[in-house]
């Protein structure tokens, strides 16, 4: 057990150092892998699975055989749309016939009248039972003819998980038992019926039963999966990792911090031992062999401790995000552990060997002359250079994104040589201002200034530290602000779908007679695309999935003159940029996905019936903002001609409840689709996002401290001598604690203030370059960043070198 | 002449992992005002001890200390330095001076710390004196062993102090340095009159004091003038 104690002196705070490290990476990974799983499995249920299998034909009994003998759950839905007869008037709809064990993920909302309360139900319609979309609900009372089968309707359909499809081409939905459709004799040969298999279990096995059944899928089966999420949910989803990615990394950045520290603390404290055994005539390899075997041990003891931290660290996090989430958290994998392990060592090892070249390039001379040691340029290069390759390798090892990894990379460097250069003028320039007594002000900056400090170095680290702290908190809060003031309570809750051409003008008129506030008209021409720059699609390989299934799902496309709300040109110009009529205007997400660029041209089908155009613009598009959004916008003297349809959003608030009747009067045909629950359930991924960072910054603030500890400690001894000398020199108890007092409030101003400017600056580049978000000038956040660090420095460095005032200054004479 | 400093009966035991020790035993002496006092003697026999002890920096077991006509045996740190404060002054074998401070700083804080409204104007005298006006605005961590002990011995002379305190000065320093510091600490003496309290191990010199003590064991062994030492 003795071998394993490295011999180094003061070990335990780098050993701390580097078990904290270890902690947050494992805690961190374990948080994200489940939150992830999470918020995976939340978008999950927007398939009311975790896989799913789609077809237009019966789907063959090997493959729920396959799924039960790995474990997993299945469901089984049948869609098919059909005309069913409501009091002897026939109305289209979405029939969903679904097995009992049907949805796998999320549930399902139901009620007994329009305005009744909500149910949740984690089953769907018992045999025998019929529910229906609230458009139908004023047929509650009345029989339904569903092919051969007479039914009365039991429930209203509030909300089902799986809703998929575009929003704007629904008919209302009729769901109904697996059991009963047979008996219904809808499903004949040739129906257009689409048969879906779900499955849900364990992520593992998921992706075994994925693997293993993909190849053999036929043509017309097709796997899907959450990549085929709504762009609006995909879009939620994505931001909230980003988020995730730059915490863990922000939280990461301080335990770095408390390494580098006190790797130098640790090293520096050898010199003496060094250069007594560099004068006996030790090699510098045969030094550096010790050295490392030493730290090697220190890594092996923080291991266990590390880790174990991080495994304890997940039963708060059960508890708290169990209560939030209203649901257990999936069990995460090894991998979070392993990371930890190496990136315990990589940052221990990394950050310790320029402290520990610097030691042992000591020269013997030292043992007689302290202090006669001069570094060469190279040689300094040469252990910068190992730093950043270090932060480098850790980076890439965490951050899932190779270009957010070379972006903080940079910013840390650029923040790191920054701070002590810019803190370092000034200081030299306090020290010249002002009458030029010492006491007080001169003497607390010399100490700041004083190399054998190290006190610019500490601060800087702290900056750093804080900074990453500001970031997680305040920049996180303004950045969720901001994304959750993209969906104002205001915001459009219906769309009116299905809008026949010549009913548009009496609906828009009596929207605005009523003083509801609605979007622009938008038409509507359903089209697929058959070719690509006159390749046809059946021909072209896509990267993946998704690419293939956007490719092949029937596009609605409009056209305006004016750029929608919210879009702006990314690249090309806009349609009316040109007297060109054959022109496409495509959104960014789908122009990437299927690799398209300006002068491409594309070719749809409608109804047999061909038109193309080439692209002359890429468009961005807010999902989240619930307005008409489109893929593909035409020109209309193209479109115009075409057959099609009209959609409108609209924002109806509770009171004006009443006015729908009449306004669905005035143009029967007409679906209302009411999407105020998939807004709620994009709100609450942010609510979420937002609480799950907060205990990142937690997180933050406990390894903030440890490095403001480490520093503090770093500089303790120093710190005894000058109280002891001051001491000596007659200073009084006043004296010596406004001296301390002075200095930790001057060096939280700076460290505040530092920590401010560059949260400020990156926060403004990452939220443009990342979320497409707007971040401007913060006061809270300079306010909240200078009072927070005086008041911890000084509270905690107080709190710290109190047993240090009663400290004899005998000491001044045996040191 | 009067007693400046009055040591009675004086004992200090420590804490060692073979048991109590005691380091001074049973110390008796008397340093009159402008008396050079140089206590000697091999290392471990306690003469840093009953230097810290003399100044007030360390309290007793047992036994009396009267400095400047106070006796320490019942006051705490902040009265003792309180004592001190511009009227003691010390020099160390580490220096102890405030790095990334001047020269001129370094030897304004105690004067700054007594309350002087002068500091600038005696700080550029003193170091005048001990011959570094030419580098009163150097950081004193670049100034060599040899001036960084002078600004130390400037530091301690410019609050006039009546008693100066100074352990082990040319511990740190070659021998011609050495030689350098002695005698200006001694000029200083002669010309302020102020009284010394020396501890050195070398024994040469023991000759430069009014009077020498050489330690053994925590005893004092030898108590006469230098010419009897000698």
């Amino acid at each position: 057990m003795q071998l394993l104690i490295p011999r180094l002196q003061s070990w335990w705070l780098l050993w701390m150092a580097t078990v904290i490290t270890m902690a947050i990476v494992a805690a961190s990974q374990l948080f994200t892998d489940r939150i992830s799983l999470l918020l995976d499995r939340q978008a999950t249920e927007l398939l009311a699975a975790d896989l799913m299998i789609n077809s237009n034909h019966a789907l063959p009994d090997n493959l729920r055989q396959q799924a039960r003998e790995l474990g997993l759950q299945t469901a089984e839905v049948v869609e098919l749309r059909t005309a069913v007869f409501i009091d002897d008037e026939p109305q289209l709809v979405e029939l969903k016939a679904v097995s009992s064990a049907y949805p796998l993920r999320g549930r399902l909302e139901k009620k007994k009248e329009r305005l009744s309360e909500v149910i949740t139900s984690e089953r769907g319609p018992e045999p025998g039972e019929i529910w229906i979309d609230i458009k139908l609900a004023d047929q509650m009372e009345q029989a339904l003819e569903i092919g051969f089968q007479r039914l009365s309707a039991n429930w209203i359909l509030h909300f089902e998980p799986d809703r998929g499809g575009s929003l704007f081409n629904l008919a209302p939905r009729i769901m109904m038992h697996m059991d009963d459709l047979a008996a219904t004799g809808l499903l004949v040969e040739g129906s257009r019926a689409r048969y879906k298999l779900l499955v849900a279990g364990d992520v593992a096995a998921v992706a075994d039963f994925k693997a293993l059944i993909e190849p053999r899928l036929a043509e017309s089966e097709k796997l899907q999966t959450i990549e085929n999420a709504r762009p609006e949910m995909r879009s939620a989803l994505e931001r909230t990792r980003m988020f995730f990615a730059m915490s863990i990394v922000l939280t990461l950045v301080i335990a770095m911090v408390a390494i580098a520290i006190t790797a130098r603390y640790a090293t520096s404290r050898e010199s003496t031992k060094v250069a007594v055994m560099r004068s006996f005539g030790i090699s510098s390899r045969r030094l550096m062999r010790y050295y490392l075997m030493q730290f090697g041990k220190v890594w092996l003891l923080a291991v266990p401790a590390g880790l174990l931290g991080g495994m304890l660290a997940q039963f708060p996090l059960q508890w708290m995000l169990g209560f939030w989430f209203d649901s257990r958290l999936p069990d995460a994998s090894a991998t979070p552990y392993l990371l930890a392990t190496v990136v315990g060592f990589v940052s221990l090892m990394g950050f310790s060997l320029p402290p520990l070249l610097r030691l042992i390039d000591i020269p013997p001379l030292q043992v007689l002359r302290p202090g006669s040691r001069r570094q060469t340029r190279a040689k300094f290069l040469g252990q910068t250079l190992i730093s950043l390759l270090t932060l480098f390798v850790i980076l890439l090892l965490i951050v899932p994104n190779m270009q957010l990894a070379s972006w903080l990379f940079v910013a840390i460097l650029a923040t790191a040589t920054f701070i002590p250069l810019v803190l370092k003028l000034i200081l030299h320039g306090l020290n010249r201002i002002g009458p030029s007594r010492f006491w007080l002000k001169n003497y607390v900056l010399s100490r700041l200034l004083s190399q054998s400090r190290n006190a610019l170095y500490v601060m800087s680290g702290f900056s750093l530290t804080l900074l990453s702290v500001l970031l997680i908190s305040q920049v996180k809060d303004q950045l969720l602000m901001e994304w959750e003031r993209q969906l104002p309570l205001d915001k459009p809750n219906y769309f009116l779908v299905n809008i026949p051409t010549q009913d548009v003008e009496a609906l828009t008129r009596f929207l605005s007679d009523n003083a509801i506030p609605a979007s622009e008209a938008y038409a509507l021409v359903r089209a697929r695309l058959t070719s690509i720059n006159q390749q046809p699609l059946d021909q072209i390989e896509f990267d993946n999935e998704r690419a293939y299934r956007m490719a092949n799902h029937t596009f609605n496309i409009s056209y305006t003159d004016q750029l929608p709300f919210e879009n702006e040109i990314v690249q090309g110009q806009w349609l009316t940029a040109s007297d060109d009529m054959q022109q496409f205007s495509v959104e960014e997400g789908l122009a990437n996905d299927l690799g398209l660029g300006l002068g491409d041209r594309l070719e749809f089908d409608l109804a047999g019936s061909r038109f193309s155009a080439t692209i002359s613009s890429i468009r961005s598009v807010v999902w989240e903002n619930f307005q008409p959004n489109f893929f593909i916008i035409g020109t209309r003297e193209q479109l115009a001609q075409q057959p099609q349809t009209w959609l409108l959003s609209t924002y109806i608030s509770e009171q004006n409840r009443p006015l729908l009747k009449p306004l669905l009067q005035l143009s029967p045909s007409v679906t209302l689709l009411d999407i105020s629950e998939l807004m709620q359930r994009v709100k609450q991924i942010i609510n979420r996002a937002s609480q799950a960072l907060e205990f990142f910054f937690v997180f933050a603030t406990l390894a903030a401290i440890i490095v403001l500890l480490s520093a503090l400690n770093s500089a303790n001894r120093e710190r005894e001598l000058e109280i002891a000398l001051l001491q000596a020199l007659g200073a009084s108890r006043q004296h010596k604690r406004w001296s301390q007092v002075f200095e930790f409030v001057l060096m939280g101003l700076l460290v505040g203030f530092f920590a401010a400017l560059f949260a400020n600056l990156i926060g403004s580049v990452v939220a443009q370059r990342f979320f497409d978000l707007s971040f401007g000038f913060v006061p809270h956040l300079w306010i909240s960043s200078i009072v927070s660090a005086i008041l911890l420095i000084t509270l905690v460095g107080s709190l710290f070198i109190y047993r240090s005032f009663s400290i004899s200054p005998i000491r001044l004479l045996r040191s | 002449m009067e007693d400046c400093i009055e040591v009675s009966n004086l004992s200090k035991t420590v804490r060692a992992p073979e048991g109590q020790l005691m380091i001074l035993q049973d110390i008796n002496l008397k340093v009159k005002r402008g008396e050079a006092l140089v206590i000697s003697g091999e290392s471990g026999s306690g003469k840093t001890t009953l230097l810290g002890m003399m100044a007030g920096l360390d309290t007793s077991d047992q036994g009396e200390v009267i400095l400047l006509g106070q006796s320490l045996a019942d006051k705490n740190e902040e009265q003792r330095a309180g004592i001190r404060n511009g009227r003691v002054g010390f020099v160390f074998q580490s220096f102890h001076l405030v790095t990334g401070a001047t020269a001129m700083q370094n030897v304004m804080l105690p004067l700054e710390l007594s309350g002087s409204d002068a500091a600038e104007q005696r700080a550029l005298q003193v170091l005048s004196e001990v011959g570094l006006e030419h580098r009163l605005h150097t950081p004193v961590e670049r100034l060599s062993g040899g001036e960084q002990q002078r600004v130390a011995i400037a530091r301690a002379y410019a609050v006039n102090p009546e008693i100066l305190f100074a352990d082990e000065p040319t511990g740190n320093l070659d021998s011609k340095t050495g030689q350098q510091i002695i005698d200006l600490l001694f000029n200083l003496r002669d010309s302020s009159g102020t009284s010394l309290v020396l501890v050195t191990h070398e024994q040469r010199l023991a000759s430069r004091g009014d009077r020498q003590i050489r330690m053994l064991a925590g005893r004092i062994d030898v108590d006469g003038s230098s010419a009897m030492s000698v």
